[in-house]
Formats: C-alpha cells, structure tokens, sequence
C-alpha cells in the first residue's frame, strides 16, 4: 500500500532534517481499534446533538438573513451534502485530469 | 517618544546585516530586525493623526513613499508579525541567501502596502516578485528552478501591467495616487489585471499551486504570507466594490476545493486551499460595504496565522521526512505530537470553529453578502465553507499524521519550528476569543459587528460536525477517494505542456520551411551558380575553338578528346605558354579595335 521514499535530490538543503528511527515497539493511541470505534462513536452523537440543538431555535430567534436558512437541520443537511458532493466530483474528475506524476517532465 | 523612519529602512538594513553576519549572531539579528520595526511602527502610530504620508521627491515627481491610515497600517502591523514568524521558523536555514532575501522579501511587502502613489507601489511590487523567487531558488532542485522561473515570468508580466496601467492613468489624469481607480477605464483595467495575478485570480492562479510545493520548507511559509496578502491589499485599496470581484471571488473559493481533495502533495492541497481562502476575501472586496471590507481585509490578517500555521506544520514533516505526498505520509502523531497538535490548531482555525480566528472574519463577508441580497454567492461561500473544513481542515492533518500508518519513525520538529508554530496557534487563539480588543480595533471601516450570537455558533457547528461526518461516513464506506501520486491536469497545461507544444509546430514548420528553402536555395540554387559561373566561360572557349579544330580536321573521338584536354586545362586555367599569349595577343587586339 505505501510506496517507497525516495530521498530529495541532494542540492535540497532540507535534506539535513531528515531522520529515521526505528521503531520503539511501543502501542500508541490509535493503533487500538478500539479506540477509533470510541472516537467515531463519540463523534456521531456530538452530530446528532447539534443536529437536535436546532429545536432551541422554536423559542430563541434565528437570525435568517432568507428564509430557507431558517428551516429545521438546513445547515446541517447543507454541510453533510456540500462535503459528499465535493468527494463524489472530485473523484469523478480524476479520470479527466489524472495524469502519470512525471507527466510534465515527459 | 516618536519617529518618522520609514518602516522599510529597518528591515532592509537589518536584512543587509543577515547577510554579512555568520553564525547565532544572524538569527538574532534577524529576529530583532522585525522586532525593532514593529517598535518603530507602532511609535510611527501613537504620535501621528489619523492619517500620515512620509514624501519624496524625485525631479518632478513629489512621490508618497508612506502613507499610514488605518487600511495601510493593519497590513504593515501583520507584515512585521509575519516577518518575526518567519525569521523564527528558518532559524535552522543555514543558506545565507535565503535568509537575506527573506528579510528583503518582508520589507518590500511591507513597502508596497504603505505606498501611496502608484511609482512607489511598483517598485515595490517589482521588487516583491524578484526578491520572492529565491525562496523557491532556494530548494535547488531542477524542479523549483523550472517553477521559479515560471513564478518569475508571471510576477514579471504583473509588474509590466501595473506600469504600464499607471503610465495610462497619469496620462490621462496627472495624478499617480494610488486609491481607488476605476475599473471601466484601460488603465484602471490594466491595473486590476497586475493585482488579479498576484492574488491568483482563476486561470492566473498557476503561479500558485505550481510554485509553493516546490520552495524550502520555510520557503513556502515566506511566500504564503506575503506575496497574495499584499495582493489583497491593493485590491481592497484600489477596487472596493467592484462587482466583478463578487463573480470572480466566487469561482475562487470553488474550483480549488475540488482540486485539493484529489491532490497528492500536500502543500499543493495548500496552496489550492489559499485560492480559495482569497476568493473569499474577493467577495468581500466585491461587495464593497463597510463589513465586506472589513471582512476581506480580517479574513487577509487571520490568514497569514492559520494559513502560515498550516504550511508550517507541514514544512516540519518535509523538513523531518523528505516528502509531502499524502500516498506516503501517515501516523505521524507517534513521534511528532507538538507538530501534530499545532497543525490540528491551524486546521480548526481555517475551518472556522468558534473560539478561532476565521470564525470572526469569514462570517463577516458571509453576513455583508446576505445582508446586500446575494443568495447564490451566499450558498456558494457557504458551499466552500464545508468544502474548507474538508480540504484544509481534515485532509491535512489526517493524511500527515493520522490515517494508515506509514511505518515512518522520524524526530519532532527542531525547537524554532515549534516555536513559531506556537506564536501563530496563540494568535489563532486569541483573535478568535478576543476578536472585539485586537483584531476589530485595527480595522478600516467602523462597524459594530459580534460574531458570537447563538444563531451563528449553533449553525457553524452544525455546518463544521456535518461536514465532517460525511467525510468520516465516505471514508468508512470506502467511497473516498484513496491518495494517489499523480499530477491533476491544471491551466498550467496551457504553457508547460502547450508551450512545448507550440515548440514542437514551430519546429515542424519553420525548421522544414528553413530545410526546404535551404535546400533550394543555398544547395540547388547557389551550387548551379557557382558551377556555371566556373564552367560557362571554358565551355564558351571550347565552342569557339571547335570550328576551327574541324578545320584542322579533326572529327570525331580525336575531336572529343581534343575539347576535353582544352575544357581542362581552360578550367585549371593551365594553357600552354604559346596559347596564353595568342589569347593575350587576341584581347590586346581588341582593346585596341575598341
């Protein structure tokens, strides 16, 4: 899955940082799937809460400068679907504008 | 106490000595350079009025190379953060050059944005692009000298347009102050043309992605701070309120989303994230109101923080591993947890969460844009808005130190990075809780503005937490796109590859049309010439000699040999003496006859 490093050219003055280690052996927090599982877990109920928070809007007033802004969830759904279009057209345009990485060397 | 030293000559003098000096005593000069010019600008503030120019004249010409008002000052004031920012992050530089022309780099920003007359501005503007170059130079790779020079070439053309937009203004209005121009005049257009490149207007913005990934680890920090942020200063200073903006700022904060989300590289995911960060700031010039500029000008300010936290983060992770490639990088966290914690900083601040510093500013040019009825540059920005948590905001961090682990062990980021990375999460911080006494006050236009109402928090939430979910369920579905090594086609296609392109026409059909013409002209043509001027006069000889050879009676193979050996020896020029001098004897004849 991971592809090699090949080392910068060697005029690269960035190249004195770099530096390898071995390693320690140690389990760190996310290599426990587990953890992960809390995480997202966690995550999708904070969702949830702001997603339910809108009802405080029925006695508070909400600013709406038009009027759908105001509709229950509107940026809710609006965020969720803006980001899934956003992978889904990116995704599609890879097959026009994908190109061998040495393309422009050729 | 007060001053009237014009903020550049401190941080040119203090540039000259980085260059001279060798050793600790470099960075702390460098590092104090900005510090005493921040000291001057600030006593430059106290002891003048509201507004202030600093004049020079030069023959005729009476030029404003200060001008202080509020617009100016709040971009002279970010420039001198930047500046310590920078010079604290290439502590470790060694490259004396890069270190110089760093510090040049900084004042020359800091020069063009306290212009006050359009002279000054391009020699400013001009010396932004020349002394900018070398922090990609810097890298010494074949691929950043090609890009450099590129970068070059286009900042160059912004240079030329300015100039010559200004020779048009002044010929036509006798004045070169540099405020607002307008934008239906030639020159005016000219002039939006110069800042449109260097803001990287769509189609110009090449510049951009092309060159950031390929400069120095603090190279790119360098450039994202000063080029493009100067650039928005001009604008708001030269076309508040042109409704082209509105458009073009629009296409800005779109098209790069999508470009960020496929890209590899990940500095160039930065570089594409800034287009679209500026678009929104065109809108907000755009629309031209009191909060629209504000807005623009806030956003401008914050940017160079999270932005600048944003490229240092992942200057630390090329600096420590040699590569920026998403496909390679990962896990990250394990052996860099300062880096990682500061870039995740940066990351929420461009994302926009409350208590951060784009929160107080964006919101500015989202609420004017409504509030001027622009419903679908509204849902637009607010499109982008998502698409900024999903580019800048997640990609970034999750693919440098978290998602599948790479397998690279490497060290945590040298002590300057952390340093300056800390500075500019702190402002992050600060300017989002406390946006009313530091970054408000500095603003241009008065406007009575509080983001932190209970529609605004809850709803940014609900955008922020949406957007990412759907980010987590794509990833959990397997409908994400994996990171790829690959190069994503842009408008640059038009001059690298259609540049080699149009050489390779130009070389079929001049260099044949050069080969044909050569052929016929220098080999058939001037080969004929030559041996007929060689040939034509012992030829002529021989036809007037055979007459009388057949009356000597010569006739066939003898008659042939005979016109050979004289064709010969009259080609040679290599008669017998006898014959020489009846030909002599013949021409003396004639000239006397004649």
């Amino acid at each position: 899955m991971n592809d090699p490093i090949e080392l910068p050219e060697s005029n690269d003055p960035d190249r004195e940082g770099i530096v390898r280690l071995e390693d320690d052996g140690k389990k760190r927090i996310w290599d426990d799937p587990a953890n992960v599982k809390r995480l997202l877990k966690i995550f999708f109920i904070l969702c949830g809460i702001f997603f339910v928070l809108d009802v405080i809007f029925f006695f508070v007033h909400k600013h709406s400068e038009f009027s759908f802004d105001g509709w229950f969830g509107f940026f809710s759904v609006y965020g969720f679907v803006s980001c899934s279009l956003i992978v889904i057209i990116a995704k599609e345009l890879r097959k026009v504008l994908m190109k061998p990485e040495d393309y422009y060397d050729k | 106490m007060t001053s009237s030293l014009h903020p550049v000559i401190i941080i040119f003098a203090g540039a000259l000595l980085v260059g001279l000096l060798r050793g600790k005593l470099k960075g702390v000069v460098s590092v104090i350079t900005p510090l005493i010019g921040l000291i001057n600008l600030i006593l430059i503030d106290r002891s003048q009025s509201e507004s202030y120019v600093m004049t020079l004249s030069l023959m005729e010409l009476q030029l404003e190379v200060a001008r202080f008002d509020k617009l100016s000052m709040l971009f002279a004031y970010l420039f001198h953060f930047a500046a310590i920012i920078t010079s604290i992050y290439s502590l470790h530089v060694r490259d004396n050059m890069q270190r110089f022309t760093g510090l040049l780099y900084a004042g020359s920003a800091i020069g063009a944005v306290l212009a006050g007359d359009l002279v000054t501005l391009f020699v400013f503007w001009e010396l932004l692009a020349v002394t900018s170059v070398f922090q990609i130079w810097a890298r010494r790779t074949s691929n950043s000298s090609a890009s450099g020079v590129r970068y070059l070439l286009l900042h160059i053309t912004s240079g030329l347009l300015l100039l010559m937009g200004a020779t048009i203004i002044y010929k036509n209005t006798g004045s070169l102050s540099f405020d607002s121009f307008d934008l239906n005049g030639f020159g005016g257009l000219l002039i939006f043309l110069a800042f449109g490149i260097k803001c990287g207007f769509p189609l110009l913005h090449t510049w951009l992605t092309d060159s950031y990934p390929e400069s120095t680890a603090a190279g790119a920090v360098y450039l994202c701070c000063f080029t493009t942020k100067t650039a928005v200063y001009a604008m708001a200073r030269g076309f508040p309120g042109a409704e082209a903006l509105l458009y073009i700022g629009a296409v800005m904060a779109m098209f790069p989303i999508f470009y960020a989300v496929i890209e590899n590289d990940l500095r160039r995911t930065l570089a594409y994230s800034m287009i679209n960060q500026i678009g929104f700031m065109m809108v907000g010039i755009g629309l031209g109101t009191d909060m629209g500029i504000n807005g623009a000008v806030a956003h401008a300010f914050n940017d160079v923080f999270f932005k600048g936290l944003l490229f240092m983060s992942m200057g630390a992770v090329l600096y420590r591993t040699g590569t920026m490639n998403a496909s390679q990088l990962g896990g990250l966290y394990k052996t860099m947890p300062w880096t990682t914690g500061l870039s995740i900083v940066g990351a929420a601040a461009i994302s926009g969460f409350p208590l951060m510093c784009a929160f107080v500013s964006k919101s500015m040019i989202m609420v004017s844009a409504a509030e001027e009825g622009h419903m679908v540059i509204w849902l637009l920005l607010l499109f982008a808005a998502a698409g900024v948590l999903k580019h800048a905001g997640i990609k970034i961090p999750f693919f440098a130190f978290f998602a599948h682990d790479s397998g690279i062990r490497t060290k945590e980021a040298p002590i300057n990075m952390l340093v300056a990375m800390a500075i500019s999460a702190s402002a992050c911080i600060i300017i989002g809780c406390f946006p009313q006494q530091t970054l408000y006050s500095l603003l241009p236009r008065n406007v009575d503005y509080n983001p932190y109402d209970l529609t605004h928090i809850v709803t940014q939430f609900q955008l922020l937490f949406f957007s990412a979910a759907a980010f987590a369920v794509l990833m959990l579905t397997n409908i994400y796109p994996p990171e790829l090594r690959s190069t994503n086609i842009d408008f640059d296609w038009v001059w690298r590859k259609g540049g080699k392109l149009f050489y390779k026409g130009a070389d079929v059909t001049l260099n044949t049309a050069n080969d044909r013409v050569h052929r016929a002209f220098i080999i058939e043509f001037i080969g004929r010439l030559s041996r007929f001027t060689k040939a034509a006069p012992s030829r002529l000889l021989v036809m007037i000699m055979t007459p009388f050879w057949k009356v000597r009676g010569l006739d066939g193979d003898s008659l042939i040999a005979k016109q050979k050996e004289f064709y010969e020896d009259s080609r040679l020029g290599a008669f017998p003496i006898g014959r020489a001098a009846i030909f002599a004897v013949i021409l003396l004849g004639l000239l006397y006859v004649l």
